[in-house]
């Protein structure tokens, strides 16, 4: 062919193809957007957007080129790998896009760190390199999925299972959530790109005749994907987690765990259920710990926020360095604890503070500088069985009250604080009144908070809605005077920052129960769900982070900041309601929790609600993968129904309705018919079909009489036929009644028909 | 329908029941004479009742001619006879205008070919100006002999039998002539059991003897308007042009159907409805039509395997089954 030729043929496949391209690109960049509610800022849609620009140029362009449908979209996505590689390996890649071997090192890294990332991100998370890399990978197989359903398939219905996904995406992080806005605008744009008919190379040119732009059939089909849509959109939300359930899941639930606070609605978990035992161990000393899950120390923001730790290979809790500040002076003791976990799906081991060394860890555990906690990014404390090596750390009252009130440099952001209800820092200084040490007004604080008037209980906060750990509820707490751990334990943490003590806050169990039994000769401890707790600890010059008890009637106070004992400041004054009768000074291994403190539900909540999320996400695709079944049934309910009432649809006779409702049910069940075939070869056909009794073949045959008269005798009234209707109904029964347990599945959930269906609307 | 029974109010009294009968007994009586070709007797009698004529096309001796006759003598019509010859003349068929010196004018004598049945022998055997002269009459219902037109009754259906062209001593009949034959049969070699009955059934008499009609000619005449009154519905006409057009477009044949072809494909099935039980034709009745309306009208592009004017009959059947197979039956369509 000459160049003229080869040009014109060019240009005329690009016109054909342009509109639908263009179309296809803005609705793929329209979903794109709806990621907007889980990333922060745009700068990843921007790059979304280009990879878009280049997948469908390059297809166009391919496609005009007369590359075919095998070739035209693998040409897209050479186009894009070449910019993935450029933009993530460049430095790594031959040429700039070339990847080598090592490009692939840095690719599985990138892929490795993005798990990491997305799991302690909050969200919007940013986009950092190992997010927009897997972002890029998700958008280079949407790309080239569009590309091939649209333009290789013809069946642009079929891109709305990619666009579906990414809406769903969105939905997965327990504080994520769709975007309505972009939803709908993607939902109107892939409804113009259905009315827009792909040209089919070769084929388009000469039957152009019998091309319409827009056809009955598939305006209506449109309309039923529009209407399953609106459906699906009331349906998904219902069907989702709850957020606020599920972000308790992350305290301690990594199911869906996204590093999202654990302390949020805490309230809740504890006001429910029965204790369970949670982990068991056993001290050389016989004494119990305290035994750290995780912290939290961010308030540079509105609310207590929960550590993100950077969990570095390296740093594997086999020989942890000495706690920090903590100086030689300060009198410890070594102890060894066994420690045995039970069902605790977190991603936080329990261990005491500052453990040295872990041995017998099964999962892979990373300790966090500064904070000393032991996280995984995978791992999950539950059936870990270790020993640990720590120190008890006991200063002395006169070495804490030595450490004064200085601060050293690095611990600035534990002194962070927002903007603060006057009544905080008014309490604050009120409870500490005359105090000159960090120490003594540490103790003041902690002793006030311990006394009448504050007093532990679940339920107020809640019914005076201030359950949270933001500044307004802890104003509201410190006026209401009721609420328990947490509530304790932020306040103090906050009044401490006031003051000026650096804190922070730690999520963990108290010691738990002494038992009866012991474990190779050393005293047992069991903890329960019960034993779920919050706590402050506070830093002091040259002894480091020292834990205190705000909390009244729960755990045990450490010697050092006892007031009954000598040396420790005997806090009497200052206090809104000075102590009236002796100090209640909980006993370590004494009944505790009588007021019912159930931080129990925690952890069942915990995994319950990690269950329910993935129980909520496995209803969501078994909703989704039902939708064909339930369009299916829709539709064929609705053709019984109009064949019952002598009625057809899609200004088909009824009869023929009736045949059509026959052979989409014969395609369901696997068998081909071809359109060629005439009723009674169908017939013939379908009265081999396993499963087909002698009833069934007759009423067949009277569908298929009664299609003849319609179709091809002479024009006469139709008159509603019940018995046709029943015909219909024992066919399908008859017909789907032969299969294998297998197939009827496939012919249920998938409905072939309806894929037909919609590819043959394209194809007119 | 104001029309249709008024026009043959006289007629018209044939219910589809006793059409069905009629014709039942009609197939019954022919197949006392030919054991075993049910289908080839179902086809000559839709030809009868379509108006169309019938080319029986097979090597002899399988019972052509049998089967013509025991059709002729079935129905209560007349029958003549014509052994076609090389030395065959065309007034030998249509007859000549011989000088009546009583009268002292021309007088004309009807040929054989004036009868509702004419059963043409070997008819490739006479020599094309003389095959003309009958496919003339054939096509045109009438006669012209020495410039006067003598039209045929009704019913007229020509039966002819052919030997396949191979056979020595034949002129085949050019595509033009063959396109007026609605039907083309073979006959086939009768199974085992059937040849067997046959050598009983002849050792004593000719079968043909015992066969008396079944059916009177007012019947017959009454059956043919039935069998034109049938419903051909929209759907069932634009299935069997597509038919047709499709093998005009078909590569692997030259010659595609005429749309004489198609007018006598619709006019057969609308004779297979009725001898079904039908008021309206289907899709089937086109279906099973195509190859003996179509097959002796096609011809196959040479490259195709046995390609040439008649010698693929069974690829061309190959062409027109694939064809037929291809085509979407329409169905559903909106009111």
């Amino acid at each position: 062919m000459d160049e003229a030729g080869v040009r014109a043929r060019f240009g005329a496949r690009l016109r054909a193809d342009w509109p639908v391209a263009v179309v296809l690109a803005v609705t793929l960049a329209l979903a794109f957007a709806g990621l907007h509610t889980v990333l922060e800022g745009w700068g990843w849609w921007w790059w979304a957007l280009a990879l878009t620009g280049v997948s469908i140029g390059v297809g166009l362009v391919a496609r005009a080129a007369g590359l075919g449908p095998v070739f035209a979209p693998f040409a897209s996505f050479l186009a894009l790998a070449v910019l993935v590689v450029a933009r993530f390996a460049g430095h790594t890649a031959l040429l700039g896009f070339i990847p080598t071997g090592e490009s692939f090192d840095l690719f599985r890294r990138l892929v490795r760190d993005s798990t990491y990332s997305i799991t302690w991100q909050t969200v919007p998370a940013r986009a950092d390199e190992s997010i927009s890399f897997v972002l890029s990978l998700g958008v280079v197989v949407v790309l080239v999925v569009a590309e091939i359903v649209v333009f290789s398939l013809h069946a642009p219905a079929l891109v709305g299972v990619p666009l579906a996904a990414l809406f769903l995406v969105p939905t997965i992080p327990p504080e994520g959530d769709w975007s309505r806005p972009f939803f709908i605008a993607t939902a109107a744009s892939y409804l113009a790109l259905l009315l827009l008919r792909p040209s089919r190379p070769g084929r388009a040119a000469s039957r152009s005749g019998r091309r319409r732009p827009f056809s009955g059939r598939a305006a209506a089909a449109v309309a039923s994907i529009a209407a399953s849509a609106v459906v699906a959109g009331l349906v998904v939300p219902a069907v989702l987690p709850p957020t606020d359930v599920a972000v308790t899941t992350n305290a301690l639930g990594p199911a869906v765990a996204t590093g999202a606070n654990p302390i949020l609605r805490l309230g809740d978990d504890l006001r429910r259920n029965e204790p369970v035992p949670v982990l068991s161990y056993s001290t050389v000393s016989g004494e119990g710990y305290y035994l750290r899950l995780s912290e939290i120390s961010d308030f540079a923001g509105d609310s207590w926020q929960p550590e993100r730790p950077e969990l570095l290979t390296e740093r594997r809790p086999v020989d942890l360095p000495r706690a920090s500040g903590l100086d030689r002076v300060v009198p410890t003791r070594p102890e060894v604890g066994y420690i045995h976990v039970g069902n605790l799906q977190s991603p936080w081991l329990p261990v005491p503070y500052p453990a040295r060394s872990i041995v017998g860890l099964a999962g892979d555990w990373k300790w966090v500088p500064e904070s000393f906690t032991i996280a995984s990014n995978g791992s999950l404390a539950a059936g870990e069985d270790f020993a640990v090596t720590s120190v008890r750390v006991e200063p002395t009252p006169q070495q804490l009250r030595a450490a004064g009130s200085s601060v050293p440099e690095g611990l600035e952001k534990y002194l962070a604080l927002p903007a603060l209800p006057a009544v905080i820092s008014e309490t604050a200084r009120e409870l500490t009144g005359e105090a000159t040490s960090s120490y003594e007004r540490a103790v003041a604080l902690q002793e006030a908070l311990r006394r009448a008037p504050f007093r532990y209980s679940e339920d107020a906060p809640v019914v005076e809605g201030y359950d949270a750990t933001n500044v307004e509820a802890i104003a509201a707490f410190l006026e209401a005077r009721s609420g328990y751990c947490i509530h304790f334990a932020s306040a103090m943490a906050t009044m401490a920052r006031v003051l000026g003590i650096p804190s922070r806050i730690i999520v963990g169990f108290q010691e738990g129960t002494r038992q009866h039994g012991s474990d190779a000769g050393r005293t047992l401890y069991e903890v329960t769900t019960h034993d779920l707790h919050a706590w402050p600890e506070l830093y002091f010059d040259g002894i480091g982070w020292v834990a205190f008890e705000p909390t009244p009637s729960r755990g045990s106070l450490p010697s050092y900041a006892n007031p009954v004992l000598e040396g420790v400041p005997a806090v009497n004054q200052g206090g809104p309601n000075p102590p009236s009768g002796p100090v209640e000074v909980a006993d370590p291994f004494g009944p505790r929790i009588d007021d019912g403190p159930n931080a129990a539900n925690w952890i069942t909540t915990v995994n319950l609600t990690g269950l329910f999320a993935l129980a909520s996400i496995a209803l969501i695709a078994a909703g989704l993968a039902l939708v064909p079944a339930g369009v299916r049934a829709l539709i064929r309910r609705r053709r019984i129904t109009a064949v019952r009432a002598g009625k057809g649809r899609a200004g088909r006779r009824p009869a023929a309705t009736a045949w059509r409702e026959v052979l989409d049910t014969a395609k369901d069940a696997g068998v081909e018919l071809s359109p060629a075939l005439t009723p009674r070869a169908v017939v013939e056909r379908l009265s081999r079909v396993r499963g087909m009794n002698d009833t069934a073949r007759e009423a067949l045959d009277r569908i298929r009489e009664a299609l003849e008269l319609s179709e091809f005798g002479p024009p006469r009234d139709a008159s509603p036929s019940g018995s046709l209707a029943d015909d219909l109904e024992s066919v399908i029964a008859r017909l789907l009644a032969g299969l294998e347990s297998g197939n009827r599945a496939r012919a249920h959930l998938l409905a072939p028909s309806l894929v037909s269906r919609v590819v043959l609307h394209r194809r007119g | 329908m104001a029309k249709t029974t008024s026009a043959t109010s006289v007629d018209h009294d044939l219910t589809i029941t006793e059409f069905h009968d009629s014709a039942s007994a009609i197939i019954d009586s022919i197949a006392t004479v030919i054991d075993g070709k049910r289908e080839a007797i179902q086809l000559t009698l839709t030809t009868l009742l379509a108006e169309g004529h019938l080319l029986i096309e097979d090597v002899p001796g399988v019972g052509k001619t049998m089967l013509a006759r025991a059709l002729a003598r079935s129905v209560d019509c007349s029958v003549n006879r014509v052994q076609f010859t090389p030395d065959l003349l065309p007034s030998d068929i249509t007859g000549v205008s011989v000088y009546n010196q009583a009268e002292l004018e021309f007088r004309f004598t009807p040929g054989p070919v004036f009868a509702n049945i004419v059963i043409g022998d070997e008819i490739n055997r006479a020599s094309p100006k003389t095959q003309s002269a009958l496919l003339e009459s054939m096509e045109e219902g009438q006669v012209s002999v020495d410039g006067k037109t003598h039209v045929l009754d009704k019913p007229f259906i020509v039966v002819a039998t052919q030997n396949p062209v191979e056979m020595e001593g034949t002129y085949p009949l050019p595509e033009a002539q063959r396109d007026r034959f609605m039907i083309r049969i073979s006959m086939g070699y009768p199974d085992e059991g059937a040849e067997v009955a046959m050598l009983r059934s002849r050792e004593t008499s000719s079968p043909l003897d015992g066969l008396e009609p079944v059916v009177s000619f007012e019947q017959l005449r009454r059956m043919i308007a039935l069998v034109r009154n049938i419903y051909v519905s929209p759907a069932v006409e634009q299935y069997a042009v597509a038919i047709a057009q499709e093998t005009r477009r078909d590569r692997d044949l030259r010659l595609g159907a005429s749309p004489r072809a198609t007018l006598h494909l619709v006019r057969a099935a609308k004779a297979r409805a009725a001898l079904d039980g039908r008021e309206f034709v289907i899709p089937d009745d086109i279906d099973a039509l195509a190859v003996p309306v179509l097959g002796h009208r096609l011809i196959a592009a040479a490259r195709v395997a046995g390609g040439g004017a008649a010698l693929q009959a069974s690829s061309i059947a190959d062409v027109i089954h694939r064809i037929v197979a291809a085509t979407p039956v329409p169905l559903g369509a909106a009111e």
